[in-house]
């Protein structure tokens, strides 16, 4: 291997994206080598320059914080060596790559699951008839277990780094009056609206729509039979 | 994000008894932490303190480090919980931050400057640093310049870069070592003969 | 002290503002920036395909449902399904959105005159949206276990709301969002319990597998918008931050209505004037429906007022007092005098 291989490795080490194994070797020869580690020390440089972060330049006989957190570590124990640790998750199961055509995509990563619910929803059935047999549809993951809708709210697991109060779910307090047929300009006026509604999920009026609180049968007419055949 | 691995490799160095290992990581994010704790000090000086700080309880809570999140992630909860505690003892003054994220980018531009000014001689060390290093991004072709600040001011991994550019993700690893040898080359000028201060780690 | 521009950060400005949409992120000088995770999350809203399972909580109701989602040579199309048992779905493509309510037998037809999909993104890092909220640091938080960042919207008086979204560090996906009163109590939440980001998706997947024979199809008549023809309106006074935005559009419908559109820089307010002539609905058996004074439909307030005539209805999702008082303000403009936006009341 040669020079430039062995380097353009440590600036994929520096960035993560360098695997396991090459990563381990790479390391050893990092903490053993003075000019790699110096290295990796501009490369952190070259960041904080672009990021305009402080440079923390020592001068003036002033270590530098590296240096100071150094220093005061001589004074630490060294950390005692547990038992190794989990296997940490595998970053980027695989990559996938705009070019990919066909089966090649559809294998590679036609569908990245990204999040599994680990409580019980309180639904009747999550409908996956649609689910394609072919393998260029969607390998959806919805892992839910069915189960008799039991008016219990969920507690979405979500942690947050320092106010995890705020950030739970409280039940709020009620939203919409109920029984009251709203006017059916009103409704007009929602369903107008919800395209320019607040940012996040416009789900007001169909959410509406399925309680009730507005009828979907309101200022419509009866499409011919010319007009629903034309649609098919 | 993907910092994941290298940092995780380093992490299991030091928990299995190499503070080297740990040196490496604190040259890592040292400047992103006294920026992130400039935002709740009033004084430079007192960020880099509390930087240091947080620094040391990081690494005193690291046997606890189970990598259910990145290390950052990690580290920057501790920053911030270390500044806020910081804020609360020093009773001297009360702290007033102005976090007037529109003008962000003035702002910490100014704040970073501000920290680089305790002597003078750091001062003109950190001014010769910034125009070596925007000296050679200017001179960069624009491919490598593209990676790299993808890479560093967007944190997109190499795969999301890889589909930006629309190249494989070896041509990323590549462009990118090859901007940082660029500019490396002038920052080693900087330094009559590079910024190691070769030390000898414990 | 100014910051000295470098040419190569002009030149890549430069190269955003030309319309590199993808370089726009790599403008910000910090991970830590929200607004560059919000122009992120917009990016894979605009541009992703996703399938997942949205918990839909609002007041005490809940709603679970799933939302396919494809983007195709430009084109939107999306499908939801509800997982309550009833059956019903919602088909959205381009310009129209077709819902089925297969417990009543009734497929409803109706124009839309955005092509937007049902998650929407929020306004990107223009300076101005967000000088009425306070926004927060990207926090790094968890979400079932993934790391996501957290972003906090704040409002900065009692004339909006607040919000909060999740979003997911490796696909930029709000997994999650809240939106959030003045006190903190949570007004509504939105979480995805399961989602795939699927490169393909199926058309298969965005029809609806429901047999309709025997259903009745009817097509929505909206009222027809268009500015008043003898009339132009202003408001007296609006609540801080807002301004006038611009007017909304729907076609078909047979009696004229205006649409005026009032925004903070983040959020909408609609309002709509027409004349008071039209009798106000009356309900099944009868009775009028109530037409006047404040409403609420889901996380939207309204309140209706008369003036000279008309009926000024605003609606939003902000506070009740809000609504009131921009349908308060409207007032009638002499057709000389050309409308403007009028400064906020203090």
């Amino acid at each position: 291997m040669n020079e430039t291989e062995r380097d353009s490795q440590l600036s994929a080490l520096f960035d993560g994206e360098l695997a396991a194994d090459p990563a381990a070797l790479v390391t050893r020869r990092l903490l053993k080598d003075p000019a790699l580690r110096a290295t990796w020390g501009r490369y952190a440089l070259i960041g904080a320059v672009l990021r305009q972060e402080p440079l923390l330049q020592p001068a003036g006989g002033r270590a530098d914080l590296a240096d100071r957190v150094r220093q005061s570590l001589l004074a630490e124990p060294e950390l005692a060596p547990v038992a190794p640790p989990p296997v940490f998750a595998q970053p980027r199961a695989g990559g996938w790559r705009r070019g990919l055509t066909g089966a090649a995509l559809a294998a590679s990563v036609a569908a990245v699951a990204l999040l599994v619910l680990r409580w019980q929803m309180p639904v009747a059935e999550v409908p996956l008839a649609a689910q394609p047999s072919s393998p260029s549809g969607a390998v959806v993951v919805a892992n839910v277990a069915p189960q008799a809708a039991s008016g219990v709210l969920p507690e979405p697991v979500v942690s947050s780094s320092v106010e995890d109060v705020a950030h739970s779910y409280t039940t709020p307090r009620q939203a919409a009056p109920s029984g009251a047929r709203l006017a059916a300009h009103l409704v007009d006026y929602v369903v107008a609206h919800s395209d320019y509604a607040s940012p996040g999920v416009r789900l007001s009026s169909l959410s509406a729509q399925m309680s009730g609180s507005m009828d979907p049968a309101e200022n419509t007419v009866e499409m011919t039979k010319d007009e629903v055949g034309a649609r098919r | 994000m993907s910092d994941d691995v290298s940092d995780l490799v380093l992490v299991q160095r030091v928990q299995a008894g190499e503070k080297a290992a740990f040196d490496l990581l604190v040259r890592k994010y040292q400047h992103r932490v006294v920026k992130l704790v400039m935002r709740y000090m009033r004084q430079p000086a007192d960020a880099e303190d509390v930087a240091q700080e947080a620094f040391i309880k990081a690494y005193r809570a690291l046997p606890q480090f189970r990598g259910e999140s990145a290390f950052y992630t990690w580290l920057y909860r501790i920053a911030i919980n270390t500044a806020k505690n910081a804020i609360v003892s020093r009773a001297r003054s009360p702290v007033e931050y102005d976090l007037d994220l529109q003008n962000t980018e003035e702002s910490y531009d100014l704040q970073s400057r501000l920290a680089d000014h305790d002597t003078p001689e750091a001062l003109v060390l950190a001014e010769e640093i910034r125009t070596v290093v925007n000296q050679a991004m200017d001179a960069l072709p624009e491919d490598l310049r593209t990676a790299i600040v993808l890479r560093e001011l967007d944190g997109q991994s190499y795969e999301a870069i890889a589909a930006t550019m629309d190249c494989p993700v070896g041509t990323v690893r590549s462009r990118i070592f090859r901007a940082r040898e660029a500019i490396d080359r002038r920052l080693l000028q900087v330094f009559d003969g590079g910024l190691g201060r070769v030390e000898e780690l414990a | 002290m100014h910051a000295v521009k470098h040419p190569w950060t002009r030149s890549l400005r430069a190269a955003c503002w030309a319309g590199g949409a993808v370089l726009w992120a790599a403008c910000s000088a910090a991970a830590d920036d929200p607004r560059v995770w919000v122009d992120r999350m917009n990016q894979a809203l605009a541009t992703r395909n996703y399938d997942g399972v949205l918990v839909h909580q609002l007041g005490d109701r809940q709603d679970t449902l799933r939302i396919i989602h494809r983007i195709q040579d430009g084109h939107l199309t999306e499908r939801l399904l509800s997982a309550d048992g009833s059956g019903r779905e919602f088909v959205r493509s381009d310009n129209e959105l077709v819902s089925y309510f297969p417990d009543r037998r009734i497929v409803v037809v109706e124009r839309r005159s955005r092509s937007l999909g049902f998650i929407g993104g929020l306004p990107g890092v223009d300076a101005n949206s967000y000088s009425q909220y306070d926004l927060g640091d990207a926090e790094p938080a968890l979400v079932q276990g993934r790391p996501a960042r957290l972003i906090s919207i704040r409002p900065r008086d009692g004339y909006r709301y607040g919000y909060r979204l999740w979003i997911d560090e490796k696909t930029s996906m709000p997994v999650q969002t809240q939106l959030f009163a003045g006190d903190g109590s949570i007004i509504e939440q939105n979480t995805f319990a399961s989602l795939t980001l699927p490169a393909h998706i199926d058309e298969q997947l965005l029809r609806s597998q429901l047999p309709t024979d025997g259903y009745r199809w009817l097509r929505r008549q909206p009222p027809q918008f268009k500015p008043g023809e003898k009339v132009s309106w202003a408001a007296q006074a609006l609540p801080p931050g807002f301004r006038r935005t611009g007017v909304g559009g729907t076609d078909g419908g047979n009696k004229p209505v205006s649409h005026l559109l009032f925004s903070d820089g983040l959020v909408t307010v609609s309002v709509f004037i027409e004349s008071a002539d039209t009798p106000p609905a009356l309900t099944r058996n009868g009775t009028p429906r109530k037409a006047d004074g404040p409403a609420q439909l889901g996380a939207a307030a309204a309140f209706t007022a008369h003036l000279d005539g008309y009926r000024v209805t605003a609606v939003g999702e902000v506070p009740p007092q809000t609504v009131r008082l921009i349908a308060e303000s409207l007032r009638p403009q002499p057709e000389t005098a050309t409308a403007s936006p009028v400064a906020p009341a203090h």
